[in-house]
């Protein structure tokens, strides 16, 4: 399908901006009006089956359906408001701390639905790991705070709990700037430090996935890629979910890619092909920052 | 000036001479305004501590604290024993009650009796302690026959400090940000672990400071105690009903009225006893809020 | 028509680097244009004036690459922008190695000019004018953005392949007939496969073009017309 209204064949070329790009070809129109189903590499550790999301009348997620798969990243972006953290509040069922909000469908975990009656909240939570936007150290010694989860559930005697403690800062890759002071409030240490901390704290419980809600956007740069770092690390042993409003870092962080916009899954793959030549104009239009 | 208003341009410049004029009458204005308040204030204060103070230092001595009350003169030490006495009471009833209380309002705001509950502290509040201690005296005193007692006058006292300590909490409660709770509850904490591990703690300086004022307010009472403790020239006997007990506060209104020097010193004593603990409260419940805020 | 970026400098330099491709194009164009008409006219004013314009393209190409590798920098290009970059950066230098052909082709055909003309010389212009249009259509096809264009601009470069190889066997015939030949003749083949490379370029620009308007590159083998690398020419002893 050529666009005739540039130069025709044959005749003197006249220079022109690039401003009315040729459409691509049949095919490729003909996909990008069939609703992008998710493929699964194999059995995906969590599976999103057509959730729908309300608070109050306000219909927040329409029908989303995908997998996250067991060691790999997968990264959900799009522009506010387009229901990205939404999405993730529900894998915890965080979002029941508020009132006026019903879900609808079903999310898999390992086979087992979480959104189903019956289901254990704070188990569910101890699982399924959060770590939030804004660095929240909880008001005790770094030590407790790491503890705090585990002993929650576990009734561990002093030297394996202190082996926790170290394993998760290890893990988190803060364990040499804070073994000499496990004593001292967290809220001594740097914003990045204590993100650090907070994904400690969440990785000490053993969770089987890890949602991190855009967790470097309240960082310095140099924190932002210690913390993309670490992501790459920590996602050998977890199914690792993240929020973020930065493309860069969901380029280079993550394995799949999802883009939301208003409320709907748009479209949803590998992040190679999403970055270099996604199927939906709406997730070009937005990844080459023509709107948001 | 047409000048100005025809060019858009932000110049450094120091502002024409009008303007300049206005803009240092305002200021002379609003700092003469603000430093007389301040001065009216302070010395009204400086009035009264002085006052106390001067009066009160002659009457301490080691007697103060070693006598009782007898008839007009003596010493003060059942009154001070009194006051611990009846505050301690008070606050033991108070703070459980007014922190559980507050800590309901603030945690389940959408909780069945949270309005009720607030709004009766509110009304709580307003209501004259007077009034509160002739109500206890119909209660208690009179119609349950404790007589003049530690109970009454503590639990009277209690009512008072109630709706402040639930006040206090609730707004402390609400000043921990709720990411701090979110994050517990991520980790899969209860609501009880929540609130008792996260909040209270993170809520903690702001609390105590609630619980010392509190403590500042019972050390002042007077009316209520006169209706519900009675007075007593002994040291206390241990008994909880059917025993008046003796407290600062009545010190310093009955002896001020004696035609007697020895009284009228009493009084004063007792003021400055009072009014020196109070400012020891105020000031060590803003170091602890001080300490604790990183 | 997809909206424009939010940042209106981006457009902009993507528009310029656009312009900059279609003005090497045009350059490209007039330069084989030149160096072919130099061949037939024997013509050596006009083929030193291609030779010396051939600095002019690499000059140009050289501002491509900076104003592309500045855009990699600086604007974190993402999908289609990034394949837009990506096909310039190629085609910029598709396009300098044909301009270079062409003065390849000119600066022969002033030694060949200064030999007796010779009957085989007819066939280059034809072979000429014929990658012309390839290079011609590849072009417009880039400033429509049209992948089927190109496609069909790729399939052509088969009839130029076997121009060659028809040329070269006449060539080799015409030498192997009067060895005092063999001077132009060579000359003669060393243009024509240079002409033969600047179809191939065209292709490799076609290539680009699918790329970037598809974003899955080109699969399809190219039917390759050149088989003069198996080209045996027995001396025919008929022949006298």
């Amino acid at each position: 399908m050529t666009d005739t209204t540039a130069n025709l064949p044959g005749t003197a070329r006249v220079l022109h901006p690039m401003t009315d790009a040729v459409p691509p070809s049949s095919a490729a129109t003909q996909e990008a009006t069939v609703k992008p189903i998710a493929t699964a590499l194999s059995d995906p550790k969590v599976s999103i089956k057509d959730v729908h999301f309300h608070y109050g009348a306000y219909h927040a997620l329409k029908g989303i359906t995908l997998p996250l798969q067991d060691h790999r990243v997968t990264a959900f972006i799009g522009p506010s408001g387009c229901g990205k953290s939404t999405l993730l509040r529900i894998l915890n069922r965080i979002y029941e701390l508020y009132p006026n909000q019903t879900v609808s469908g079903e999310v898999l975990v390992d086979g087992e639905n979480i959104l189903a009656s019956g289901i254990d909240l704070n188990l569910l939570r101890a699982k399924i790991g959060m770590v939030f936007q804004r660095p929240t150290p909880f008001p005790m010694s770094i030590y407790d705070n790491i503890a705090f989860g585990i002993r929650l559930y576990e009734k561990l005697p002093k030297s394996e709990l202190d082996d926790r403690v170290e394993l998760a800062l290890q893990r988190a890759a803060l364990w040499t700037e804070v073994k000499d002071k496990l004593r001292q409030s967290g809220s001594g240490l740097s914003g990045g430090q204590q993100q650090r901390l907070c994904i400690a704290r969440a990785i000490a419980v053993k969770p089987k996935v890890l949602l991190l809600d855009e967790p470097a956007s309240a960082l310095d740069p140099i924190s932002t890629q210690r913390i993309e770092e670490l992501i790459a690390e920590l996602k050998a042993d977890y199914c690792i979910a993240i929020v973020t409003h930065n493309m860069q870092q969901a380029a280079r962080s993550s394995d799949f890619t999802a883009f939301m916009y208003l409320g709907e899954l748009v479209e949803f793959g590998e992040t190679e092909r999403i970055f270099t030549h996604p199927k939906e104009r709406r997730t070009e239009d937005y990844i080459t920052g023509r709107f948001g | 000036m047409p000048a100005d208003q025809a060019i858009p341009v932000i110049t450094m410049a120091a502002p024409s001479g009008s303007r300049l004029l206005r803009r240092r009458i305002t200021s002379i204005a609003g700092w003469a305004l603000t430093g007389s308040a301040l001065a009216l204030l302070s010395s009204a204060m400086i009035w009264i501590l002085a006052m106390v103070f001067v009066r009160g230092v002659g009457a301490i001595s080691i007697d103060l604290f070693t006598t009782v009350t007898q008839g007009n003169g003596g010493g003060l030490l059942n009154a001070i024993e009194g006051t611990v006495v009846l505050s301690f009471g008070a606050l033991l009833l108070a703070v459980p009650f007014g922190l559980a209380a507050g800590t309901y309002v603030s945690e389940y705001p959408h909780g069945y009796w949270a309005p009720t509950v607030r709004f009766l502290a509110d009304i709580l509040v307003g209501v004259p302690s007077i009034v509160l201690g002739y109500v206890g005296y119909v209660t208690m005193v009179d119609w349950l026959g404790w007589n003049f007692s530690v109970a009454a006058g503590s639990i009277t006292v209690a009512v008072i400090c109630l709706p402040y300590i639930c006040r206090t909490t609730e707004l402390a409660l609400q000043q921990v940000p709720g990411s701090l709770r979110e994050a517990a509850f991520a980790l899969g904490a209860s609501e009880a672990r929540v609130i008792f591990s996260i909040c209270l703690p993170a809520a903690l300086p702001a609390v105590l400071t609630g619980i010392l004022l509190a403590l500042a307010i019972s050390v002042g009472e007077t009316a209520p105690l006169l209706y519900t403790a009675g007075w007593s020239s002994y040291m206390w006997n241990g008994q909880l009903t059917h025993s008046p007990i003796g407290y600062l506060t009545y010190a310093i209104w009955t002896f001020i009225n004696e035609p007697f020097e020895t009284a009228h010193r009493l009084a004063y004593a007792a003021a400055l006893l009072v009014t020196t603990f109070v400012l020891i409260v105020h000031v060590v419940s803003r170091f602890v809020f001080d300490r604790h805020r990183q | 028509m997809p909206p424009e970026h939010i940042m209106k400098s981006y457009d902009e330099e993507l528009s310029r680097l656009n312009n900059m491709i279609v003005e090497m194009g045009g350059l490209a164009e007039a330069q084989l244009s030149s160096a072919i008409e130099a061949v037939a006219k024997r013509d050596s004013a006009l083929a030193a004036s291609v030779v010396e314009g051939d600095a002019q393209v690499d000059d140009l190409q050289r501002e491509l690459d900076n104003l592309a590798i500045r855009l990699l920098a600086l604007r974190q290009p993402m999908a289609r922008d990034l394949r837009e970059i990506f096909a310039a950066l190629k085609i910029g230098a598709d396009l300098e190695r044909i301009c270079d052909y062409a003065a390849n082709v000119a600066k022969r055909s002033i030694a060949l000019s200064q030999t007796p003309p010779i009957q085989p010389v007819h066939a280059l212009p034809r072979m000429g004018t014929l990658a012309l249009a390839l290079v011609k259509d590849v072009i417009d096809a880039y400033v429509e953005r049209d992948a089927d264009k190109a496609l069909e601009v790729w399939r052509r470069d088969e009839e130029l392949d076997e121009m060659y190889s028809s040329l070269f066997r006449e060539f080799l015939t015409y030498m192997m007939e009067d060895p005092r030949n063999i001077g132009a003749c060579t000359h003669l083949l060393f243009m024509a496969k240079n002409i033969e490379r600047i179809g191939d370029h065209a292709t490799n620009i076609a290539e680009d073009l699918y790329y970037l308007v598809h974003g899955t590159p080109l699969t399809e083998v190219r039917p390759k017309g050149d088989k003069s690398s198996l080209e045996v020419v027995a001396p025919d002893r008929t022949a006298r």
